[in-house]
């Protein structure tokens, strides 16, 4: 501890990247010394949550705290948090990435580092590769191990936590596949991409950029994706029993009234799959007509154009009028 | 009271008497350094030791004196002079000298802990459980850059049983050796006897005495000017004889007692009105408590030569 009890300043700070996540960086920097980012984390004063969770809790006497030992602004340590506590069901609890964004960063040198945009459910698309994001370990195909952002030997190192050894990045992802038939072309990315912007926004109360059916002050763009999310899992009768995170259900006075599903919970083609149904029958359809095709029961026969129609005529019947309403509703703000 | 009446004070400390008498106490409390020859000899010889290339024999320094001598304060001095920040790919802060303080056991985490808390890096709060591996200390060494490691009270070695004293040398000699830095040890007179159970190591080491003070020509200057450093309105005529001898009798030399004494009989010039220093300002008691000649090896205490 330094003067007055504040922890001495550290000698070796990695810069944060642009748009990285703050628990990546707090990663990269606890590596520098052999420690865990917990431990770090608990040592600038931050309490016992574990430095993920720090991604969406703001705190700033701890803040400054570490902005002392670092060096660095309390403004670029706040910038790098990527959700609001009231949105943490949003944030993804295991990591995901672009395998090309991971590669180019170790090309050039660096340690493998995470994006703020991967920690939240809302993004599931690389917006510069037009790949969908990975969770499974390539070496042991294991998810939320921590695999690929090991610390060891004072960086943080793509290596595999399960086996212990170096992860090879260098092939294709080995399955790649959305279901429901459901592709990947420019001009659906873009539209993902426009959505998972605006989900982001959303998430820490900015104004959208794009208009989305439905969307107005009382009722927000991640609440109607909350929605499309629950009514498609119900159709595909598939209702996954996550762990809520704890510090949350804590603030909650009824976790269970306040629980939503959410795309963070889910597996990433999964989410994927949710995201860009939900940018076509969000988005003015018309601009699709022809281009997305869907194909629900996986035939590989009959792949039908995805429009609203046909998006709620696939719907459970039980949910088909939920869905109705949703796609029906007019353009907000 | 104007300024021109403050001439017998150099030009940057004059602003300072017109201050009011809490905020000049304030000042004269606050830490300064005064230069004599003595500390200007040591930081020649540090220096000779920081710019030696880096070999697999490094000369090294033990530094001694007696308690209240001014060693931890001018290592501090020469650490303050060498750190740099430098801003590629992130922060880095680079450490060339890294003044610790020996743990109080001679033991390897204990150390490699207590050296990595010298350069900032947060303790682990279950020692017993993750204690620093030597890998780590040898990276973030590396890339700090240490060229000096400068061992406050090594004179704790001798607080370990023969064996513990034995392996922290063989440890300080690899560290020596597997980062080539040079090490300086600072203690007390009895730590020359900590590095006699290695031969090896001793001889890599140079001597250096910061001796007590005597009363002398470098004594009446080093008064002189730590005095001129202190906001007081009047002129204080201390370079006498008589006074000088007791400076240097009831504090035995020592240059912590002298300061104090020095500092409590300048707050209490300016409490009184008096605004200056001269043997009087010495003569009251209360500028004396717990200021005492040291206690030599024999346990006699060194003879009080009191003016």
């Amino acid at each position: 501890m330094g003067k007055e009890g504040t922890p001495s300043s550290l000698p070796l700070v990695p810069f944060p990247h642009r748009a990285e996540a703050f628990s990546s960086w707090l990663s990269r920097l606890a590596a520098r010394y052999d420690l865990h980012a917990d431990h770090l984390a608990l040592h600038a004063g931050y309490p016992l949550r574990g430095a993920r969770e720090l991604d969406c809790y703001l705190l700033p006497q701890a803040d400054c705290a570490l902005a002392l030992m670092t060096g660095l602004s309390q403004r670029s340590i706040r910038t790098m948090r990527c959700g609001m506590p009231q949105r943490r069901l949003w944030v993804r609890d295991h990591h995901v990435w672009c395998r090309e964004c991971v590669r180019e960063a170790l090309l050039e040198g660096d340690e493998p580092w995470e994006r703020r945009s991967w920690r939240t459910g809302a993004t599931v698309i690389c917006s510069r590769h037009r790949r969908v994001l990975e969770e499974a370990c390539p070496r042991c195909n294991k998810i939320g191990k921590g695999c690929l952002f090991l610390s060891d030997k004072g960086r943080v190192q793509p290596l595999c936590a399960v086996k212990g050894d170096k992860i090879n990045l260098w092939g294709d992802a080995s399955d790649d596949q959305l279901p429901w038939g459901l592709t990947i072309d420019r001009t659906i990315s873009r539209c993902v991409n426009a959505l998972s912007i605006d989900l982001c926004r959303s998430l820490v109360g900015q104004t959208l950029r794009a208009q989305w059916r439905g969307v107005s002050r009382e009722r927000r763009l991640t609440t109607i994706i909350e929605e499309l999310t629950l009514i498609t899992l119900i159709t595909i009768d598939y209702l996954p029993r996550p762990q809520p995170p704890l510090y949350w259900m804590l603030e909650q006075s009824d976790w269970k009234a306040a629980f939503h599903y959410t795309p963070a919970m889910l597996p990433t083609s999964l989410a994927t799959c949710i995201i860009m149904l939900a940018s076509v029958v969000l988005s003015d359809h018309q601009f699709f007509e022809d281009r997305v095709f869907l194909d629900p029961s996986e035939y590989q026969v009959a792949c039908e154009p995805l429009t609203p129609e046909t998006y709620v005529m696939w719907l459970h019947p039980k949910v088909r009028s939920w869905g109705q309403q949703i796609i029906s509703a007019p353009f907000g703000v | 009271m104007c300024r021109a009446e403050w001439s017998h004070l150099p030009e940057d400390v004059r602003p300072l008497a017109a201050l009011g008498n809490e905020e000049r106490i304030r000042h004269i409390r606050a830490k300064r350094w005064v230069d004599y020859p003595h500390a200007d000899r040591v930081m020649r010889r540090l220096n000779e030791i920081y710019v030696q290339p880096r070999s697999e024999r490094m000369e090294n320094m033990l530094l001694i004196g007696q308690s209240g001598m001014g060693k931890t304060t001018l290592v501090r001095k020469f650490e303050r002079t060498h750190t740099v920040r430098l801003g590629n790919n992130g922060t880095c802060r680079l450490h060339p000298i890294v003044v610790m303080l020996m743990p109080h056991d001679p033991t390897g985490p204990r150390f490699f802990s207590q050296l990595l808390k010298a350069i900032g890096v947060p303790a682990i709060d279950n020692f017993e459980t993750t204690a620093p591996r030597e890998s780590t200390v040898l990276r973030v060494l590396a890339e700090v850059q240490v060229k000096v490691i400068v061992i406050d009270e090594l004179n704790s070695v001798l607080a370990g049983t023969a064996r513990q004293q034995r392996l922290f040398l063989q440890l300080l000699r690899w560290l020596s050796n597997e980062l080539r830095v040079a090490l300086v040890g600072i203690g007390v007179p009895e730590t020359r006897h900590a590095l006699l159970s290695d031969d090896q190591l001793r001889n890599r080491f140079m001597n250096l005495e910061l001796p007590v003070w005597e009363n002398g020509q470098d004594f009446s200057h080093f008064v002189t000017r730590l005095i001129w450093s202190l906001p007081l309105r009047e002129p204080s005529p201390v370079d006498s004889r008589r006074l000088m001898q007791m400076l240097v009798g009831r504090t035995g030399g020592i240059t912590l007692g002298t300061c104090k004494a020095i500092e409590r009989a300048a707050i209490r010039a300016i409490r009184s009105g008096t605004e200056r220093l001269d043997y009087q300002a010495f003569e009251h008691e209360e500028v004396w408590d717990g200021i005492e000649a040291p206690v030599i090896m024999g346990g006699h205490r060194r003879k009080s030569r009191r003016g």
